[in-house]
């Protein structure tokens, strides 16, 4: 065979295996996938939102249907920037909300209305060797300066993802704990949780960690943390509404209103904030 | 000639063998590590969506509200090893509708053209959404982009090698066996040239040596005439004896150098013939080697015989151009170049 040939030959068999090689990729993409309708029916109302303020209102719920018989559901936290688009979907009926809407979350028909405040605490076990806590040394483990409790436990500070609004609270309240807080995000040990209720798991599971959490929250669940309070610091729940409410809901938001609520709020930590209702 | 076409015919044969070799060489690494890289990737991707699938498929089980809580599920990805290849993240409810995506939460590079894999999300009912996972291949792409760089290098060079020395290898031999070849026309030449002494010494000097054994038979009989015929023939087989000599090294160059010879020769060869005779040397070649200047020494001389024998010219002139290596005999008649 001349060499002519063979380097022509060879030349189309690479442009071929190429060819090939291209076709297997593009055989990769993957095809859209289907899923069935998931069976979502909530058989009352519906409220939902921020980790923060799921433990109060499962409480609430469940006095609530004691009382009435009414029937509030309040799933898992999906957030407060959950709460504004399951809101807007139709998805629920209340949403739960920690912070002020942003203005592009506004939208119309929503109205925010502040239902209680709570302080920010800084939570630990209360079988832990730590407390009493004081203001110096939470800024010190939160740093990663101080690694270890007295007793040699491990000190384990949970971090929460930049745009969680607790810390955003603790910013403008104790600008010199939070700048602790942010020097710590660089350390390599540092755990990230993403809502209330992870922070409250880890709370619970791992010796050593300290979390900032509300202290209503920690009370209404009657958790087992000691809790050294961050007066500064305080947290507004707001109640989302969309539209016109029904009856049933109404109904509800009437009953949060009542005096019996506000002894409840005020027992477990809150803040009634009774005048903007 | 036959040389130099086949040195050339060899070079075109090997041409395309080294570009072949030069581009599987360059060629078929990168090709192969792509592949191998995508498919990697792919692999990679597959696992990611399958590790957010179960952590949303978790959170379904917990909410049926799990679409809107998928952000924070989606800025957990941190937590996983992979974070650092997301290119894009796209979560979809049963719908179809994208309820969360990276690019809207700042994850993932952007990147396009990278690979992507899928995952269902379950929740205790069955399939209630998906996970569309694309990684983005830029670390890939740079180990790429060097290794192709080196493959070419290499290919170049290996083409390079391969073409150039066996050519270099091939052009010696030649210049070698062209070197055999001109000896063997030495050879050739110095053996005519024994035969031919041979057949004047046979021709010469033998008839004359037989006719002087003749006479000298002749001379033993009393007869007194043959010895003074005897004194002539050996007096011809002695010419002839010095011509042989004279024939088997030139005389001139034993005594002179080459120049003188030249031109001694050329003045010998205007009396001789009557043709008149010069030479114009530019250079010296006084550096000429003993058997090169007999070869020089004797070209001129047959050429002036082959101009003396046919071109019936009036004038002749002997051109030796040293540095250009080149000589000439030119004369009134037809041109002879050598």
């Amino acid at each position: 065979m001349k060499p002519q040939r063979a380097l022509f030959l060879t030349a189309n068999a690479m442009l071929v295996a190429v060819a090939m090689l291209c076709g297997h990729c593009a055989d990769d993409r993957p095809s859209q996938l289907r899923c069935a309708e998931p069976a979502m029916k909530a058989q009352g109302i519906v409220v939902a939102g921020s980790g923060a303020a799921v433990p109060l209102f499962a409480d609430l719920a469940m006095r609530y249907f004691e009382k009435t018989g009414q029937r509030v559901f309040v799933p898992a936290s999906i957030g407060t920037g959950g709460a504004i688009r399951a809101l807007s979907d139709g998805a629920i009926h209340i949403g739960l909300a920690t912070r002020p809407l942003k203005e592009n979350e506004r939208q119309p028909g929503v109205r925010e209305i502040p239902f209680a405040r709570t302080v920010l605490a800084v939570a630990v076990r209360r079988d832990g060797s730590a407390r009493p806590l004081d203001m110096q040394t939470i800024g010190r483990i939160f740093s990663g300066e101080m690694r270890r409790w007295p007793d040699g436990t491990p000190a384990v500070p949970l971090q929460r993802e930049p745009g969680d609004s607790g810390f955003a609270v603790l910013a403008g309240a104790e600008p010199g704990l939070f700048a602790r807080i942010r020097e710590g995000r660089e350390h390599p040990g540092r755990r990230f949780c993403y809502s209330d209720d992870e922070v409250m798991d880890a709370l619970g599971q791992i010796p050593g960690a300290l979390g900032i959490v509300d202290e209503g929250m920690v009370r209404v669940m009657d958790a087992p943390f000691h809790l050294t309070r961050l007066p500064g610091a305080r947290r507004t729940l707001f109640l989302l509404v969309k539209g016109t409410p029904t009856s049933e809901v109404r109904g509800f938001l009437n009953w949060l209103g009542s005096a019996e609520v506000d002894r409840r709020l005020q027992d477990v930590g809150y803040e009634p904030m009774k005048g903007n209702r | 000639m036959p040389l130099v076409a086949f040195q050339r015919g060899f070079a075109r044969r090997m041409l395309p063998l080294c570009v072949l070799a030069a581009l599987s060489v360059a060629i078929l690494p990168p090709l192969s590590y792509g592949h191998m890289a995508r498919e990697q990737l792919r692999r990679q991707a597959e696992i990611y969506a399958r590790l957010l699938a179960h952590d949303l498929g978790r959170s379904a089980v917990e909410s049926p509200l799990w679409k809107y809580r998928t952000d924070k599920i989606l800025l957990s990805t941190e937590r996983h090893r992979f974070q650092r290849d997301i290119a894009f993240v796209f979560i979809r409810d049963c719908a179809g509708r994208v309820v969360a995506d990276s690019e809207a939460l700042g994850i993932g590079t952007g990147r396009t053209g990278g690979e992507s894999a899928g995952a269902f999300i379950r929740d205790s009912s069955g399939r209630v959404g998906s996970v569309e996972v694309v990684l983005d291949p830029a670390s890939h792409r740079t180990i790429l982009r060097l290794l192709t760089t080196a493959s070419v290098l290499f290919g170049l060079l290996l083409g390079a090698v391969l073409y150039l020395y066996p050519a270099r290898v091939v052009g010696r031999q030649a210049a070698a066996l062209a070197r055999a070849q001109r000896q063997l026309r030495m050879l050739d030449v110095q053996e005519e040239e024994r035969r031919r002494i041979a057949r004047e010494l046979h021709d010469g000097v033998g008839q004359a040596l037989t006719a002087l054994q003749i006479e000298l038979a002749r001379a033993q009989k009393g007869d007194p005439e043959p010895v003074a015929r005897a004194g002539v023939l050996a007096e011809e087989a002695l010419d002839e004896i010095r011509t042989a000599v004279h024939a088997l090294r030139p005389l001139s160059l034993e005594q002179q150098d080459l120049e003188t010879a030249l031109r001694t020769l050329l003045e010998r060869f205007e009396l001789r013939s009557g043709i008149r005779a010069s030479v114009r040397i530019t250079g010296s070649l006084n550096r000429v080697s003993p058997s090169r200047a007999q070869v020089v020494y004797r070209i001129l001389q047959e050429a002036l015989t082959n101009t003396a024998k046919h071109a019936h010219a009036t004038e002749v002139g002997a051109v030796f151009a040293v540095e250009k290596k080149r000589a000439g005999v030119f004369h009134t008649g037809q041109r002879l170049r050598i």
